[in-house]
């Protein structure tokens, strides 16, 4: 494959994930890696750097839009990404730095996908927790206001130490994985801290590039970012989340998400599948073999 | 009420830097990747001969690759762009904590800050 159609090829493919992710809220990560590694052959650490630093795209993008609306809880998010960036940092440096099998790692990714395909389609509730003086979530300042007609609602958050240790679940899984870690995030925030829906999921939109950021770090330093894969990988991702946004006001979102379960699952049994007959191994030791025979 | 609105602006600022930066990021790694393509367009690339153990990242290296309008450094310092978006954000709310006279959250984003820096610290050491 020439330079010209591998990019021209990475970019399409981002373009789809962004604008499916833009439209679902799940952001493209879980569609890179399996694209990256299943589709075009790139090695796993690779494969994870990318998707890191196309995560930092979409999602520094889209919370930008959300700061603007006054709904993000900046505070909550900064007492959170204590715990998601500890959680993240570790997970970088196990890839990296530890002789994970590349199968293993295919394989919990498809168990991942699985669960937020899971958490994904199942039904949310809105939450209105009062502000309760002298708890623990009130001495952390972990509340705020949601502006509702014009008026603003006060919400307060219980649990904030184990809403952390999911959020430090959430960091790793980021790490390890290389994706947003979101609907873990949203799932710590609005089943456990019990924050408003809307709060929860631009709040956890804000902490992902963070995430993304204390992981991508460690994966830039160690120089598997390669420009050739992780540029048309943003700028396709970019782009395709830009489009997904505008298509969002006019379609059914309830259906949209059904049918990205659906593609989840069937992705998320395929990279098991590729795990667990030792697929990803046998590509990685096809290339150590032909990069040692030079 | 005064406080609220100084609230909104540390947000719609954060905000803003938040949208820059990610162009900026855009358009540098565009350029950069224009620039490979150009050179290199009908070279092969073969992800599979990607080295197991790859080169660590070097500053210095960077820095000669841009001034001698390297593509492939251009495009890394579009990324490397990208990356500090974020991290300029945190570093904007710690700021505006300080300002606020919110000394606890001035500490939590201090410690947010400090994983980072560790990170970047194991990263280049190890």
């Amino acid at each position: 494959m020439t330079e010209l159609l591998f990019s021209v090829l990475l970019f399409s493919g981002a373009l789809c994930a962004g604008f499916i992710g833009a439209l679902t809220g799940l952001g493209g990560g879980i569609i890179i890696v399996p694209l990256l590694t299943l589709g075009f052959g790139v090695p796993m650490k690779y494969a994870l750097a990318a998707s890191l630093i196309s995560v930092i795209g979409t999602s520094s993008g889209a919370a930008a839009a959300y700061l603007k609306e006054g709904i993000t809880n900046m505070k909550i998010g900064m007492f959170l990404q204590i715990a998601t960036a500890l959680g993240a940092v570790l997970g970088a440096l196990i890839i990296v730095y530890m002789n994970v099998p590349v199968d293993i790692i295919g394989i919990i990714f498809g168990i991942v996908l699985i669960i937020t395909a899971i958490l994904t389609a199942r039904k949310k509730s809105d939450h209105r927790e009062p502000v309760v003086p002298g708890t623990l979530a009130h001495r952390l300042q972990l509340y705020g206001g949601l502006p509702v007609k014009g008026v603003m609602e006060p919400y307060g958050s219980r649990s904030p130490i184990l809403g952390s240790l999911i959020m430090a679940i959430a960091g790793l899984l980021s790490g390890l994985l290389g994706v947003g870690g979101g609907v873990f995030k949203v799932l710590a925030m609005d089943n456990v801290m019990r924050l408003p829906f809307k709060v929860s999921t631009t709040t956890s939109n804000f902490m992902i590039g963070v995430t993304a950021l204390a992981s991508s770090i460690i994966y830039f330093a160690a120089g598997y970012v390669v420009p050739q894969i992780a540029a048309p990988i943003l700028l396709g991702i970019i782009i395709g989340a830009l489009i997904g946004a505008k298509t969002l006001m006019r379609i059914n979102v309830v259906r949209l998400k059904q049918i990205f379960s659906l593609i989840v699952g069937i992705i998320a049994l395929y990279m098991i599948y590729n795990g667990s007959t030792g697929k990803f191994s046998a590509k990685q030791e096809n290339y150590e073999s032909r990069t040692t025979e030079r | 009420m005064s406080q609220e609105l100084q609230k909104d602006k540390l947000g719609i600022a954060i905000g803003n830097i938040l949208r820059y930066g990610v162009w900026t990021a855009f358009f540098l790694s565009l350029a950069g990747l224009i620039g490979i393509i150009i050179q290199h367009g009908n070279a092969a690339f073969d992800p599979l001969t990607l080295p197991v153990q790859p080169e660590k990242f070097s500053v210095a290296a960077l820095w000669q690759g841009i001034l001698n309008f390297n593509p492939l450094h251009i495009c890394t310092l579009g990324l490397l762009v990208l990356l500090a978006t974020p991290l300029l954000r945190v570093v904007f709310a710690l700021f505006g904590y300080l300002a606020e006279r919110n000394y606890l959250y001035f500490f939590i984003t201090l410690i947010v800050l400090l994983i980072i820096g560790i990170s970047c610290w194991l990263g280049m050491s190890k």
